[in-house]
Protein backbone atom coordinates (compact mmCIF):
# COMPACT_ATOMS: atom_id res chain seq x y z
CA UNK A 1 0.00 0.00 0.00
CA UNK A 2 2.86 2.31 0.93
CA UNK A 3 4.50 1.70 -2.44
CA UNK A 4 1.34 2.62 -4.31
CA UNK A 5 1.10 5.97 -2.51
CA UNK A 6 4.77 6.63 -3.04
CA UNK A 7 4.48 5.79 -6.73
CA UNK A 8 1.41 8.03 -7.09
CA UNK A 9 3.22 10.97 -5.49
CA UNK A 10 6.29 10.34 -7.63
CA UNK A 11 4.08 10.21 -10.74
CA UNK A 12 2.44 13.54 -9.88
CA UNK A 13 5.82 15.20 -9.41
CA UNK A 14 7.16 13.61 -12.58
CA UNK A 15 4.21 14.90 -14.64
CA UNK A 16 4.53 18.32 -13.01
CA UNK A 17 8.24 18.36 -13.84
CA UNK A 18 7.68 17.37 -17.48
CA UNK A 19 4.94 19.96 -17.99
CA UNK A 20 7.10 22.64 -16.33
CA UNK A 21 10.02 21.72 -18.56
CA UNK A 22 7.81 21.94 -21.68
CA UNK A 23 6.56 25.32 -20.49
CA UNK A 24 10.08 26.80 -20.78
CA UNK A 25 10.08 26.52 -24.57
CA UNK A 26 8.40 28.89 -27.04
CA UNK A 27 7.28 31.12 -24.15
CA UNK A 28 4.91 28.46 -22.88
CA UNK A 29 3.00 28.14 -26.15
CA UNK A 30 2.92 24.33 -25.94
CA UNK A 31 1.22 24.35 -22.54
CA UNK A 32 -1.03 27.36 -23.01
CA UNK A 33 -4.30 25.37 -23.01
CA UNK A 34 -3.28 23.22 -20.09
CA UNK A 35 -2.24 26.19 -17.94
CA UNK A 36 -5.77 27.59 -18.13
CA UNK A 37 -6.92 24.69 -15.97
CA UNK A 38 -4.02 24.73 -13.53
CA UNK A 39 -4.60 27.16 -10.65
CA UNK A 40 -2.12 29.16 -8.56
CA UNK A 41 0.46 29.44 -11.33
CA UNK A 42 1.79 25.99 -10.54
CA UNK A 43 3.30 25.68 -14.00
CA UNK A 44 6.23 28.10 -13.84
CA UNK A 45 7.78 30.06 -16.68
CA UNK A 46 11.33 31.16 -15.90
CA UNK A 47 12.70 33.81 -18.20
CA UNK A 48 16.07 34.73 -16.70
CA UNK A 49 18.01 31.94 -18.32
CA UNK A 50 18.15 29.74 -21.41
CA UNK A 51 16.32 28.37 -23.27
CA UNK A 52 13.87 31.23 -22.89
CA UNK A 53 15.58 34.44 -21.75
CA UNK A 54 13.27 37.43 -21.50
CA UNK A 55 14.49 40.17 -23.78
CA UNK A 56 13.32 43.70 -24.43
CA UNK A 57 15.13 45.82 -26.99
CA UNK A 58 14.95 49.60 -26.94
CA UNK A 59 15.05 51.14 -30.38
CA UNK A 60 15.46 54.72 -31.48
CA UNK A 61 13.29 55.90 -34.35
CA UNK A 62 12.98 59.34 -35.88
CA UNK A 63 11.19 61.29 -38.58
CA UNK A 64 11.55 64.65 -40.24
CA UNK A 65 9.06 67.24 -41.41
CA UNK A 66 8.97 68.88 -44.82
CA UNK A 67 6.72 71.88 -44.91
CA UNK A 68 3.71 70.57 -43.06
CA UNK A 69 4.18 66.90 -43.96
CA UNK A 70 5.94 64.32 -41.86
CA UNK A 71 8.04 61.61 -43.47
CA UNK A 72 7.80 57.99 -42.35
CA UNK A 73 9.51 56.92 -39.17
CA UNK A 74 12.99 55.52 -39.67
CA UNK A 75 14.96 53.36 -37.32
CA UNK A 76 18.47 54.13 -36.20
CA UNK A 77 19.80 50.65 -36.72
CA UNK A 78 23.39 50.12 -35.68
CA UNK A 79 23.52 46.52 -36.81
CA UNK A 80 24.92 43.42 -35.17
CA UNK A 81 28.11 41.49 -35.70
CA UNK A 82 27.74 38.19 -37.59
CA UNK A 83 26.38 35.50 -35.28
CA UNK A 84 29.36 33.22 -35.93
CA UNK A 85 31.96 35.70 -34.72
CA UNK A 86 29.88 37.71 -32.27
CA UNK A 87 31.20 35.84 -29.25
CA UNK A 88 34.74 36.97 -30.14
CA UNK A 89 34.46 40.32 -31.91
CA UNK A 90 31.39 42.48 -31.48
CA UNK A 91 32.17 46.18 -31.92
CA UNK A 92 28.50 46.94 -32.60
CA UNK A 93 27.74 45.96 -29.01
CA UNK A 94 29.36 49.18 -27.77
CA UNK A 95 27.17 51.39 -29.97
CA UNK A 96 24.02 49.42 -29.18
CA UNK A 97 24.77 49.43 -25.46
CA UNK A 98 25.42 53.18 -25.53
CA UNK A 99 21.99 53.78 -27.06
CA UNK A 100 20.37 51.40 -24.53
CA UNK A 101 22.03 53.29 -21.66
CA UNK A 102 20.94 56.66 -23.04
CA UNK A 103 17.38 55.42 -23.43
CA UNK A 104 17.44 53.99 -19.93
CA UNK A 105 18.71 57.31 -18.49
CA UNK A 106 16.09 59.27 -20.38
CA UNK A 107 13.22 57.05 -19.29
CA UNK A 108 14.40 57.30 -15.68
CA UNK A 109 14.38 61.12 -15.86
CA UNK A 110 10.96 61.04 -17.52
CA UNK A 111 9.57 58.81 -14.77
CA UNK A 112 10.93 61.00 -11.99
CA UNK A 113 9.99 64.34 -13.58
CA UNK A 114 6.63 64.51 -15.28
CA UNK A 115 7.21 68.00 -16.73
CA UNK A 116 9.48 69.16 -19.58
CA UNK A 117 12.66 68.58 -17.58
CA UNK A 118 13.65 65.66 -19.78
CA UNK A 119 14.25 68.22 -22.57
CA UNK A 120 17.41 69.44 -20.90
CA UNK A 121 18.67 66.11 -19.66
CA UNK A 122 21.98 64.88 -21.04
CA UNK A 123 20.38 61.74 -22.44
CA UNK A 124 17.70 63.66 -24.36
CA UNK A 125 20.23 66.09 -25.84
CA UNK A 126 22.54 63.26 -26.84
CA UNK A 127 19.76 61.25 -28.49
CA UNK A 128 18.56 64.34 -30.32
CA UNK A 129 22.06 65.05 -31.55
CA UNK A 130 22.43 61.44 -32.71
CA UNK A 131 19.30 61.59 -34.85
CA UNK A 132 20.34 64.97 -36.19
CA UNK A 133 23.57 63.47 -37.51
CA UNK A 134 21.67 60.90 -39.58
CA UNK A 135 21.42 61.48 -43.34
CA UNK A 136 18.42 63.69 -44.04
CA UNK A 137 16.56 64.98 -47.03
CA UNK A 138 17.41 68.53 -47.89
CA UNK A 139 14.87 71.09 -46.85
CA UNK A 140 13.57 69.30 -43.79
CA UNK A 141 12.41 71.82 -41.24
CA UNK A 142 11.99 69.86 -38.04
CA UNK A 143 12.66 66.53 -36.45
CA UNK A 144 11.17 64.26 -33.82
CA UNK A 145 12.36 61.03 -32.28
CA UNK A 146 10.74 58.26 -30.31
CA UNK A 147 11.81 55.25 -28.33
CA UNK A 148 10.05 51.98 -28.94
CA UNK A 149 10.46 48.75 -27.08
CA UNK A 150 10.21 45.42 -28.79
CA UNK A 151 9.83 42.12 -27.01
CA UNK A 152 9.60 38.64 -28.40
CA UNK A 153 6.31 37.12 -27.41
CA UNK A 154 4.75 33.76 -28.08
CA UNK A 155 3.90 34.64 -31.65
CA UNK A 156 4.56 38.07 -33.17
CA UNK A 157 7.07 40.64 -31.93
CA UNK A 158 5.39 43.10 -29.59
CA UNK A 159 6.15 46.78 -30.18
CA UNK A 160 5.38 49.51 -27.64
CA UNK A 161 6.05 53.22 -27.81
CA UNK A 162 7.91 54.20 -24.63
CA UNK A 163 8.78 57.82 -25.30
CA UNK A 164 7.96 60.52 -27.82
CA UNK A 165 10.14 63.60 -28.05
CA UNK A 166 8.94 67.11 -28.72
CA UNK A 167 9.26 68.50 -32.23
CA UNK A 168 12.52 70.38 -32.78
CA UNK A 169 13.46 72.85 -35.46
CA UNK A 170 16.48 71.88 -37.51
CA UNK A 171 19.37 74.29 -37.64
CA UNK A 172 21.76 72.97 -40.28
CA UNK A 173 24.90 74.51 -38.82
CA UNK A 174 24.93 72.04 -35.96
CA UNK A 175 25.63 68.49 -36.98
CA UNK A 176 26.83 66.86 -33.80
CA UNK A 177 27.36 67.35 -30.09
CA UNK A 178 30.42 66.29 -28.16
CA UNK B 1 22.93 43.89 -49.67
CA UNK B 2 21.45 43.50 -46.22
CA UNK B 3 21.90 40.19 -44.50
CA UNK B 4 18.88 38.13 -43.55
CA UNK B 5 19.75 38.59 -39.89
CA UNK B 6 19.81 42.37 -40.23
CA UNK B 7 16.47 42.34 -42.02
CA UNK B 8 14.95 40.35 -39.18
CA UNK B 9 16.41 42.55 -36.46
CA UNK B 10 15.25 45.80 -38.03
CA UNK B 11 11.77 47.14 -37.41
CA UNK B 12 9.61 46.22 -40.37
CA UNK B 13 7.72 48.79 -42.41
CA UNK B 14 4.42 47.49 -41.06
CA UNK B 15 5.66 47.89 -37.49
CA UNK B 16 6.79 51.45 -38.16
CA UNK B 17 3.41 52.18 -39.72
CA UNK B 18 1.68 50.75 -36.64
CA UNK B 19 3.83 52.96 -34.41
CA UNK B 20 2.88 55.98 -36.52
CA UNK B 21 -0.80 55.10 -36.23
CA UNK B 22 -0.51 54.67 -32.47
CA UNK B 23 1.19 58.03 -32.03
CA UNK B 24 -1.25 59.79 -34.34
CA UNK B 25 -4.24 58.26 -32.56
CA UNK B 26 -2.88 59.22 -29.13
CA UNK B 27 -2.19 62.78 -30.19
CA UNK B 28 -5.59 63.10 -31.86
CA UNK B 29 -7.19 61.90 -28.64
CA UNK B 30 -5.20 64.40 -26.60
CA UNK B 31 -3.37 61.65 -24.74
CA UNK B 32 0.30 61.28 -24.00
CA UNK B 33 2.56 58.30 -24.40
CA UNK B 34 2.91 58.19 -20.60
CA UNK B 35 -0.77 57.32 -20.34
CA UNK B 36 -0.27 54.05 -22.15
CA UNK B 37 3.41 53.20 -21.69
CA UNK B 38 2.91 51.08 -18.62
CA UNK B 39 5.01 48.00 -18.15
CA UNK B 40 2.34 45.65 -16.88
CA UNK B 41 3.81 42.63 -18.60
CA UNK B 42 5.79 40.64 -15.99
CA UNK B 43 7.97 39.21 -18.74
CA UNK B 44 9.04 42.71 -19.79
CA UNK B 45 9.57 43.80 -16.19
CA UNK B 46 11.93 40.88 -15.70
CA UNK B 47 13.77 41.69 -18.89
CA UNK B 48 14.17 45.34 -17.93
CA UNK B 49 15.39 44.29 -14.50
CA UNK B 50 17.94 42.12 -16.22
CA UNK B 51 19.07 45.02 -18.39
CA UNK B 52 19.31 47.38 -15.40
CA UNK B 53 21.40 44.85 -13.49
CA UNK B 54 24.23 45.38 -15.95
CA UNK B 55 26.50 48.31 -15.40
CA UNK B 56 25.77 51.03 -17.91
CA UNK B 57 28.53 52.34 -20.15
CA UNK B 58 26.91 55.74 -19.96
CA UNK B 59 25.55 57.04 -16.67
CA UNK B 60 24.17 60.52 -17.06
CA UNK B 61 21.30 60.58 -14.63
CA UNK B 62 23.40 61.40 -11.54
CA UNK B 63 24.65 64.71 -12.94
CA UNK B 64 21.13 65.59 -14.09
CA UNK B 65 19.82 64.93 -10.60
CA UNK B 66 22.26 67.45 -9.13
CA UNK B 67 20.95 70.24 -11.32
CA UNK B 68 17.34 69.13 -11.62
CA UNK B 69 15.96 72.21 -9.83
CA UNK B 70 17.56 74.55 -12.39
CA UNK B 71 16.55 72.25 -15.25
CA UNK B 72 12.92 72.39 -14.12
CA UNK B 73 12.86 76.19 -14.07
CA UNK B 74 14.58 76.64 -17.41
CA UNK B 75 12.72 73.82 -19.20
CA UNK B 76 9.43 75.48 -18.28
CA UNK B 77 10.55 78.70 -19.97
CA UNK B 78 11.54 77.09 -23.27
CA UNK B 79 9.35 77.72 -26.26
CA UNK B 80 7.97 74.89 -28.36
CA UNK B 81 9.99 73.58 -31.32
CA UNK B 82 13.28 74.54 -29.78
CA UNK B 83 16.32 73.65 -31.81
CA UNK B 84 19.27 71.67 -30.49
CA UNK B 85 21.55 74.75 -30.26
CA UNK B 86 18.92 76.51 -28.14
CA UNK B 87 18.65 73.51 -25.85
CA UNK B 88 22.41 73.27 -25.55
CA UNK B 89 22.64 76.97 -24.76
CA UNK B 90 20.06 76.56 -22.00
CA UNK B 91 21.83 73.51 -20.61
CA UNK B 92 25.15 75.38 -20.78
CA UNK B 93 23.72 78.20 -18.67
CA UNK B 94 22.73 75.73 -15.97
CA UNK B 95 26.01 73.86 -15.97
CA UNK B 96 28.07 77.07 -15.85
CA UNK B 97 25.90 78.46 -13.08
CA UNK B 98 26.06 75.37 -10.87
Amino acid sequence: MGDVRLNAIAAVFAVWWVISACNQFRSGAWTLRLRRYVPLGLIPLWTFFAPNPARVDSRLIWREEHGSRWDCWRELHLGFAPAKSRWLVNPELILNKAVVDLVSSLLRVRLEQQDRSALLSSAYLTLLSIVLTQPRRTGSSSIQFAIVRTSAGTHARRVDVAFLSEVHDIVDSVTHVC
Amino acid sequence: MRSEQEKKSRLMAVELAAIDLTITALQAGGRKIDDVAKDDNPREQWAQGWADAHHPFVELTERDREIIAQIKVLAGQLSSRTSLPELLKARGKIVQGS
